[in-house]
């Protein structure tokens, strides 16, 4: 009996040990879903979210933020609010895509940059408007962080 | 319905859709075997405090910056299952106010704790609503495993079904009539001891599948709807297996499609079982 239970201890502790971990996954999405005709680039693209129920984009989305190198050069097609922001300390401006979860208590932001010469704010929709972006995946460091962004990329701004 | 076919075909191309369900039906199948041992033990109520206390864990965890939050989370969980079951009926504070106390608890100082975390470091609490929300509902944990993950979750689940049917006489009695088992020589305080382990290992796992809210309905619900139709242990148990899987799997299945959280889905489907189990049972009577 005491061999048996040593036996399922030293199994449960190499359970532990690969871990379940989830570690902590930034959120997302909506489930909204775009027309063709929003769209200015449909042509080649690896992953469609547009085309996605919201639960899998809010996993698309985690896995690209947890595992970059995956999507890594990876046309990426997907709909959100958009949000600007500005860093203080750098000084740089960002472009920010809001995906939200469907209960809306999540968020995850994309960063993209569009291809182009583009002038803020006369090129820019409103915050909070919804756009669809098409662009390249790929990830930087900055100040030892990993982000991702989409680049080179095309933006639609929905007319409703 | 060829539609609906080709799109769940294109969801199954992904990774963590395979991955979620694998995990799903391995942790379905783990809950439901224990979970007619701990209905009829009066410990239904026990898998809400397990992981709660998982979930506090996970905080303090989070504060301390652990990679690897298992390292607490596991150990911690592990403890207060073998407190609760073992040393519970034994102290001052009796079983069921017991776990209400240490459930509510750790619910609380988990809060507390996540949202200091943050300030700690001076960093944004961007993660920190996304971290909770996950963590108790269970949004979409089980979408974002790693192979790593998957194979933990193998390795948990032989060793839980080993386990179970290694065991299975002595869990038999010790279920039924512990102090029968007892009286008979059994070592039923170890027989709880091991029960305490197990469980709180499938809560640990299973929050990544429904949330630390939603993990007694996983453990309670087959084995209640089995419970309407069948009386046998053995029966009832293996209903409960089958019940369990087919909710995983119809509740993962129904969610990717329809974009609702896993883990609300799949209680749904329990709920919906056990309804459906309720009025067969009820019609069965009449007859």
């Amino acid at each position: 009996m005491k061999k048996c239970l040593l036996f399922v201890a030293a199994a449960l502790c190499l359970g532990m040990n690969c871990s379940c971990g989830k570690n902590t996954v930034n959120d997302i999405q909506s489930v909204q879903e775009t027309t063709a005709a929003q769209v200015l680039d449909n042509t080649n693209i690896d992953v469609d979210l547009t085309q996605m129920s919201s639960t899998m984009i809010y996993s698309t989305v985690s896995n690209m933020m947890l595992n970059p190198n995956v999507y890594d050069r990876q046309k990426i097609k997907i709909r959100g609010t958009y949000r600007p922001f500005h860093d203080e300390t750098t000084g740089k401006d960002y472009n920010i895509l809001i995906i939200p979860d469907a209960t809306a208590c999540c968020e995850q932001g994309m960063e993209f940059s569009l291809a182009g010469e583009h002038k803020f704010p006369d090129d820019y929709p409103d915050e909070g408007q919804y756009i669809t972006v098409t662009g390249v995946f790929s990830s930087y460091k900055e100040d030892g962080l990993t982000y991702v962004e989409l680049s080179d990329a095309s933006m639609v701004v929905d007319q409703a | 319905m060829s539609e609906i076919l080709d799109t769940l075909k294109m969801y199954f191309e992904f990774p963590a859709v395979r991955y979620a369900m694998i995990v799903g039906l391995l942790i379905a199948l783990c809950s439901s075997l224990l979970g007619v041992t701990l209905v009829m033990k009066r410990f239904s109520f026990i898998g809400d405090g397990l992981s709660h206390v998982a979930f506090g864990a996970m905080a303090v965890a989070t504060v301390l910056g652990v990679t690897d939050n298992m390292l607490i989370i596991m150990p911690v969980t592990v403890i207060s299952a073998v407190l609760l079951l073992r040393t519970g009926q034994n102290t001052r504070i009796k079983g069921d106010a017991a776990v209400a106390m240490i459930s509510v608890g750790a619910l609380a100082l988990g809060y507390l704790l996540m949202n200091l975390a943050p300030k700690k470091g001076g960093r944004a609490s961007a993660n920190l609503s996304a971290d909770v929300c996950s963590t108790l509902f269970g949004s979409t944990s089980i979408l974002t495993l790693s192979l790593k993950d998957v194979i933990a979750c193998i390795i948990m689940a032989v060793v839980v079904i080993s386990v179970f049917f290694v065991f299975y006489n002595k869990i038999f009695a010790v279920t039924f009539d512990e102090s029968f088992a007892k009286a008979t020589g059994l070592h039923s305080d170890l027989y709880n001891l091991l029960i305490a382990v197990i469980i709180a290992v499938i809560i640990v796992f299973a929050m990544n599948f429904v949330g630390s809210l939603l993990i007694s309905a996983l453990i309670i619900f087959p084995a209640l709807s089995a419970m309407r139709i069948f009386k046998s242990f053995r029966s009832v148990i293996i209903c409960s297996v089958i019940i369990s899987l087919f909710c995983a799997a119809f509740g993962i299945i129904l969610s990717i499609l329809a974009g609702t959280p896993v883990g609300s889905t799949i209680v749904a489907a329990d709920i919906g079982v056990f309804l459906i189990f309720s009025l067969l049972s009820f019609c069965l009577r009449r007859d």
